[in-house]
């Protein structure tokens, strides 16, 4: 029998291992997106931000230099047909994750890097 | 040139645009839905074509720059259209109270009481309209 393919996906995370508030999507942390965002972007505000590269998360990185957002990058590997589902959204080598949050905390590997 | 805006409290991407001006029309979209605290957590980046960094934006400044660029839109438009009107700031103060949407597209046109507002998000300077916040 075959393993399921393992797909992997790079965040940035205040803190190692990432707390639970590192997995709020922006429906969970304000509440409804406004009527004039465009369906796309509607459906994104459910989502949690995430990059097919560790390279994508330094790229975000370097364009914000926000004090706030995470100073470790981290890695999920998840198995395709598991409970995490990934779209690719917005821009090349970003993907918007769904799923449990307590499903996705077990695909946290113990790959992390310093930003 | 491309223009990305995050929300940094959760770090998520929100959008990516080839103007300036799609990207402060989302600030503006979400700063009014869910009120100027918002900009804390919001910030604007922009990548030049060469892959280099400009000047992030986000809070206070994030805010004046999209009011600034609104009203720098409606006063060209107003020029155009050969209209006289000064109201602009006006409006987008009342449309803000009122909790509506500002777009260029919508509104009285203006002079913009000759503020000046040309630089951009690109430059990392930013002079606009004084609406900070006091808190």
């Amino acid at each position: 029998m075959s393993r399921p393919a393992i797909r992997s996906f790079y965040r940035a995370a205040k803190k190692y291992p990432p707390t639970d508030r590192d997995y709020l999507t922006p429906q969970e942390r304000r509440g409804d997106p406004p009527e004039h965002l465009t369906p796309e972007q509607r459906r994104s505000w459910t989502a949690l931000s995430a990059y097919d590269t560790e390279e994508g998360v330094r790229r975000q990185h370097r364009l914000l230099r926000p004090p706030g957002l995470g100073k470790h990058v981290v890695r999920y590997d998840i198995p395709e047909g598991s409970g995490i589902t990934w779209e690719q959204t917005i821009a090349p080598g970003h993907f918007d994750l769904r799923g449990d949050p307590e499903e996705l905390k077990h695909y946290l590997t113990d790959f992390r890097a310093a930003l | 040139m491309r223009y990305y805006v995050w929300d940094t409290d959760v770090a998520k991407l929100l959008g990516a645009y080839a103007t300036e001006a799609e990207a402060l029309s989302l600030v503006r979209t979400l700063v009014a839905h869910y009120g100027d605290d918002y900009a804390e957590d919001l910030s604007v980046g922009v990548e030049r074509d060469e892959g280099e960094a400009g000047e992030p934006l986000s809070g206070a400044d994030l805010i004046a720059r999209a009011d600034a660029a609104l009203i720098a839109e409606d006063t060209a438009r107003s020029r155009a259209d050969g209209e006289d009107s000064s109201a602009a700031i006006a409006v987008l103060r009342e449309h803000r109270a009122a909790g509506v949407t500002p777009t260029a597209a919508s509104g009285t046109s203006g002079q913009g009481r000759g503020t000046k507002m040309t630089t951009s998000l690109a430059s990392g300077h930013v002079e606009a309209p004084d609406r900070r916040r006091s808190s």
